[in-house]
């Protein structure tokens, strides 16, 4: 465990030195972070103002779960993105090889070789909005409701990298550029609205099979309501099915990958 | 009939064509999930919102109208901006490998146009798929009036746009002669055009001062107004209107472009990254 530290400290330090080089690209993709983040905010600003209510939730509890919802995304863009975009790349051109031959887990050194610096500064930015928008919230919430929520969005984080893994992995088999990426980023706007929307077969699709509600939206409703166990049970049980899953297809990838051209 | 100096246009054409038709799995896979995931989500946010407000109509929309503008938003998106984040230029810039480019008896500019093309003709097809299946499965709602002209000149301005957002991308792009890696500035236009073009929320729910703003820019074209005028919900005079919007964009960023393009020129060394 702590030989993944050592080696995760040295993956931070590495990249920081390779992203101040660049400080062109540096620069400009923390203002593309922010550009997204306003365009998320302004979204729901322009819906309030043809609805006093969305899905139940007033303005301030929206903006809570923007911003939990955008705190899953900057974490993710700090520390998985850049090497979860690299995989196929890796995959067609055979340079999973080098990565299979180290000592360590390919798992882990594939998702967590590249930080960027960049959207670190944009995960500062981040916690502010969310920080702006619990002291905005008329309401004082209980501080165990709180943590809850921190600990949920931190495991929405995990559950969105094993979602995005699983639109990744087809690669090894389908061979395309870029697997199933584009499909994920479609279905990313599920987790970007509350869950209360949803009701049917779909909203059992976007909480047991593409489970993109549980992330940011089943630990807001955490926040705002009665503390339900059920609801983290659910959380839990889904979380470690879908990591489960993602570590055989893992396995199950990389014995079918037969290298350069594979 | 292409002049000769032209024929090789044809021939990019129909190889980056063949190109999209290699993936087929990713091609039906990407295409059904994305349309699915977008045209779901904004069903059941607007359900709520229209329940919510027990109203029959929003920003000029009924229900059934909104939803229709949530099926032809991501398939106008894809003739106007496509999947790519770029157009390759800034990649050819810092690796080096426009001075390949430089030496052939054609314009780069064109070349990649071409290629541009390709990709947008490819998503009419989808354009046409979705409207199909929609068509199959939903009525038509009463507040819009679909009309095979009216689509013809939503998939002509649509195509007029993507000439226009291509000229745009390309000269973000050329500033890879100076800087190190732009792909964020890319993604910036992007996020931009999706807001301000009408194509994450209809632009007729924007306050009107800021409408106003938007509609002096060339981001209504890049989603909004096709989709209007596909709805039949803008007069087809406004048609001549747009292009003529549309043309006068172009040549503001076409002169843009070529200046940076010979200011970079004289800056570009070809030794790569």
């Amino acid at each position: 465990m702590l030989r993944y530290l050592r080696l995760f400290l040295y993956f931070v330090r590495f990249s920081i030195s390779r992203a101040l080089e660049f400080r062109f690209d540096f620069t400009f993709r923390i203002v593309m972070d922010c550009v997204y983040y306003f365009v998320n905010i302004y979204f729901y600003k322009i819906l309030f103002i043809h609805s006093l209510q969305i899905a139940g939730w007033s303005e301030p509890q929206m903006m809570i779960f923007i911003s939990g919802y955008l705190l899953i995304d900057a974490l993710n863009m700090t520390l998985f993105s850049n090497n979860t975009w690299a995989i196929p790349i890796l995959v067609n051109r055979g340079d999973l090889d080098y990565y299979m031959l180290r000592p360590v887990s390919t798992f882990f050194f594939i998702s967590l070789r590249d930080f960027a610096a960049n959207s670190f500064i944009n995960l500062l930015i981040t916690i502010g909005i969310m920080t702006w928008s619990f002291a905005h919230y008329p309401v004082s919430l209980p501080a165990i409701n709180i943590v809850l929520y921190l600990v949920f969005i931190i495991n929405g984080l995990f559950l969105y990298h094993a979602m995005n893994m699983l639109f990744i992995i087809p690669v090894f088999w389908t061979h395309s550029v870029f697997g199933f990426r584009e499909v994920f980023w479609g279905f990313v706007r599920v987790l970007e609205r509350p869950d209360q929307i949803y009701d049917g077969w779909i909203r059992k699709l976007f909480t047991f099979i593409l489970p993109f509600c549980l992330m940011a939206s089943f630990p807001a409703k955490l926040l705002f309501e009665s503390l339900n166990s059920l609801v983290i049970i659910h959380i839990i049980f889904v979380t470690s099915m879908f990591w489960g899953l993602v570590m055989l297809l893992w396995h199950l990838a990389l014995r079918h990958y037969s290298s350069a051209s594979s | 009939m292409l002049p000769t100096k032209y024929m090789w246009a044809i021939n990019v054409f129909t190889l980056e064509l063949r190109k999209y038709f290699t993936y087929r799995v990713d091609f039906w896979v990407n295409f059904l999930g994305r349309l699915f995931s977008v045209t779901v989500v904004s069903y059941f946010l607007w359900k709520s919102i229209f329940q919510y407000r027990a109203v029959t109509q929003i920003g000029g929309y009924s229900f059934s109208a909104m939803i229709l503008y949530y099926l032809f938003s991501p398939i106008t998106e894809k003739v106007i901006i496509g999947n790519e984040k770029d157009n390759g230029i800034s990649f050819e810039i810092y690796d080096g490998s426009l001075s390949c480019y430089l030496m052939y008896p054609i314009s780069f500019f064109l070349y990649k146009y071409v290629i541009k093309l390709a990709q947008s003709s490819f998503m009419v097809v989808q354009y046409f798929i979705a409207l199909g299946g929609y068509l199959l499965f939903f009525q038509i709602p009463q507040d819009v009036s679909l009309s095979l002209l009216g689509l013809i000149q939503s998939i002509v301005l649509a195509l007029i746009a993507s000439f226009v957002y291509f000229t745009l991308l390309s000269l973000i792009e050329l500033s890879a002669f100076w800087a190190d890696n732009i792909w964020s500035l890319c993604v910036m236009l992007r996020f931009s055009t999706s807001m301000l073009g009408g194509i994450l929320i209809p632009l007729t729910l924007f306050p009107n001062r800021i409408q106003n703003i938007i509609f002096y820019t060339p981001f209504p074209y890049f989603g909004f107004i096709p989709i209007q005028l596909a709805m039949g919900k803008l007069s087809h005079a406004l048609l001549l209107e747009g292009i003529v919007c549309l043309f006068i964009w172009e040549l503001v960023f076409l002169f843009l472009f070529y200046l940076v393009w010979l200011k970079g020129l004289k800056k570009y060394t070809g030794v790569g990254i």
